[in-house]
C-alpha cells in the first residue's frame, strides 16, 4: 500500500517511529528543511521509479500531498 | 613571524583506522596490499584498500547523503587529530581555526554515481545533493561544517603532492598570524570504476607489489584514506600546554613546467633545497627523509639522483624510506601519511622501513631502510612530494625542544 510504503520511506530519513507520521503530518514538522524534502522526494521516486515534475514540488507540504502527487504521476503503473 | 608545530595526529588507510594503529603497522612493516575483489574488466587486481570499512560507524544516514567517500574520510581522520590534539575539550575554542584540505580526486565517487544514474541506468534525474557532495571543495566544506570551526576553509588539489601543498598553505597561514590553529592533511577515495580505468590506461601501476628502490618494481599501488594534522602556532601550543609532536620548520615547492608525469630533477631537487633553506638548517642536519617513492622505474631513480645533488657525500650517511610500499598509493592524502609517519618517527626515533625490497638496483643506492624499521636518533626529517603534472612540494619537520 503506498500510505505503508511512503510512511517507511519518511520513517527511515527521519529516524521516527512510522506511528509518528500520519497523512496529514505536516513535513516541517519532522524537521524537513526544503533540501531535505527534495531529498525525500528523490527517494520516493526511486521506490516507486517514477518522476514527481519540479514544478509541482512547491505544492508538496503533508504526507498526504506526496501521496497525491505519487498519484498523479504514476502514468500507468499501478501501486498496489 | 610565528613557529607552526604539530599536535594532533589523525589518519584513516588501509594500514589502520586510526594514528596508532597506522604507526603500529609501519614500524612492524605490514604491508596493507592485497587482491581486489573483482571489479567487472578492470585489470587492476592489487590495492590498499580500507577494510571493512563501514560508514555508518561514523555517519549518519543523513549525514551521509552530503558526504563523498573522500569527505568521509576527511572527517573521521580530523576528528581524530583534533582529539589528538586535546582540542575537542569544551573550555578550549577552535572557532576560529581554518581547515586546509588537500586532495587529488576530490568528489570523483559522487561523479561517477551520477555518470552511471544518467548514462547507464538511463535516468532523468540524480540525487539533489550531487552538487554540494561532489564539488572539489567539498571536503574543506565538511570537515569545517562537521567539526564547528568557522576560519578559512578550502581545498589544495595538486594531485599526489595535494596534502603536502595543503600543509604549506597551512604553516604560511600560522607563520604570518593570519590563524592560530589550522586542521590540515589530504584525503582521496580512488577505487572507482572510472578512476581505476583510468590508471589502468597509464599503464603504471604494478600487478605484483609497491617495491620502491628495488630492482624488481614495477610500478605504483593505488590506496586510499587520508591523514589529517592539528598544526598549531608554537605560542598557542605552549600556552595551552600541548603535547608538540615536531615542529614544520620548512617547506619548499617547485614546479617542473615540463613533461606532465615524468619527475624531473631540476623541479625536485629545487623543491629540497628550498626547504631546507626555508628551515634554515643545514642540509647535513637531516637525518630521514620520507621519499615520494612511488614504485614506478623513473621516479626513484630520478628521486634518488635528486637526493645526492642535493646532499651530496650526506645523501650516503640520512636514511631514505618509502612508506608507499606498505599504505600504498592514495594520492592526495598519501602526502599527508607520509608527514604523519615522518611526525611520528621524529616522536618515536624510529624509521618506518621501505618494505617487499628485494634485490638492489644500482641506480638506487641510498640506504633505503629494507623490510625493518630501524631505530635511530632523529633531530630533522624531510618528506618528500613530487605530483603528477610537476607540482612539488617538500616539508621539512625537526623535533620539538620539549
Amino acid at each position: 500500500m503506498v500510505l505503508n510504503k511512503v510512511t517507511e520511506i519518511i520513517a527511515t530519513a527521519t529516524g521516527r517511529s512510522p506511528e509518528e507520521i500520519t497523512p496529514d503530518t505536516e513535513l516541517s514538522s519532522l524537521g524537513l528543511g526544503s533540501l531535505d524534502t527534495i531529498t525525500l522526494l528523490f527517494e520516493m521516486e526511486e521506490a516507486f521509479d517514477i518522476t514527481i515534475p519540479n514544478e509541482v514540488i512547491p505544492e508538496i507540504s503533508t504526507v498526504n500531498d506526496i501521496i497525491e502527487k505519487l498519484q498523479q504521476h504514476n502514468g500507468e503503473q499501478s501501486f498496489d | 613571524m610565528q613557529r607552526a608545530v604539530i599536535t594532533g595526529l589523525g589518519t584513516i588507510s588501509a594500514l589502520g583506522n586510526n594514528a596508532d594503529e597506522f604507526w603500529q603497522s609501519l614500524i612492524a612493516g605490514r604491508c596493507a596490499i592485497d587482491v581486489l575483489p573483482a571489479m567487472q574488466d578492470i585489470t587492476i587486481g592489487i590495492g590498499a584498500r580500507i577494510a571493512d570499512y563501514d560508514d555508518s560507524q561514523y555517519f549518519t544516514r543523513e549525514d551521509l547523503g552530503l558526504l563523498d567517500r573522500h569527505s568521509q574520510y576527511a572527517i573521521i581522520a580530523a576528528r581524530e587529530a583534533v582529539a589528538d590534539a586535546g582540542l575537542d575539550v569544551d573550555d578550549i575554542d577552535i572557532s576560529e581555526a581554518a581547515v586546509i584540505l588537500g586532495t587529488g580526486c576530490g568528489g570523483k565517487c559522487t561523479d561517477e554515481e551520477t555518470y552511471d544514474t544518467l548514462y547507464k541506468r538511463g535516468r532523468k534525474r540524480v540525487h539533489p545533493l550531487t552538487i554540494p557532495r561532489g564539488m572539489p571543495s567539498a571536503g574543506a566544506s565538511m570537515v569545517s561544517k562537521f567539526l564547528h570551526t568557522n576560519g578559512p576553509a578550502f581545498v589544495i588539489s595538486t594531485a599526489c603532492a595535494s596534502g603536502a601543498h595543503a600543509t604549506a598553505q597551512a604553516v604560511s597561514m600560522i607563520r604570518s598570524g593570519m590563524a592560530d590553529v589550522v586542521i590540515t592533511g589530504g584525503a582521496d577515495a580512488p577505487f572507482t570504476y572510472g578512476l581505476m580505468k583510468a590508471w589502468e590506461a597509464l599503464k603504471i601501476t604494478s600487478n605484483d607489489t609497491c617495491r620502491p628502490f628495488s630492482k624488481k618494481r614495477s610500478g605504483i599501488v593505488l590506496g586510499e584514506g587520508a591523514g589529517m594534522m592539528v598544526i598549531e602556532s608554537e605560542r598557542h601550543a605552549r600556552q595551552r600546554g600541548a603535547r608538540v609532536y615536531a615542529e614544520v620548520s620548512g617547506i619548499g615547492m617547485s614546479s617542473d613546467a615540463g613533461h606532465i608525469t615524468r619527475p624531473d630533477l631540476t623541479g625536485i631537487t629545487a623543491a629540497m633545497e628550498n626547504a631546507i633553506r626555508d628551515a634554515g638548517i643545514d642540509s647535513n642536519n637531516i637525518d630521514y627523509i620520507n621519499a615520494h617513492g612511488t614504485g614506478t622505474v623513473l621516479n626513484d631513480i630520478t628521486e634518488t639522483l635528486g637526493i645526492k645533488q642535493v646532499f651530496g657525500s650526506h645523501a650516503f650517511e640520512l636514511a631514505v624510506s618509502a612508506t608507499k610500499s606498505m599504505h600504498g598509493h592514495a594520492l592526495g592524502a598519501s602526502s599527508a601519511m607520509e608527514l604523519i609517519a615522518t611526525t611520528l618517527a621524529l616522536y618515536h626515533n624510529i624509521i618506518p622501513p621501505t618494505v617487499n625490497f628485494t634485490d638492489p638496483d644500482e641506480e638506487c643506492d641510498l640506504d633505503y631502510v629494507p623490510n625493518h624499521a630501524r631505530q635511530a636518533v632523529l633531530d630533522a626529517a624531510m618528506s618528500n612530494s613530487f605530483a603528477f603534472g610537476g607540482c612539488n612540494a617538500v616539508i621539512v619537520l625537526q623535533s620539538s625542544s620539549d
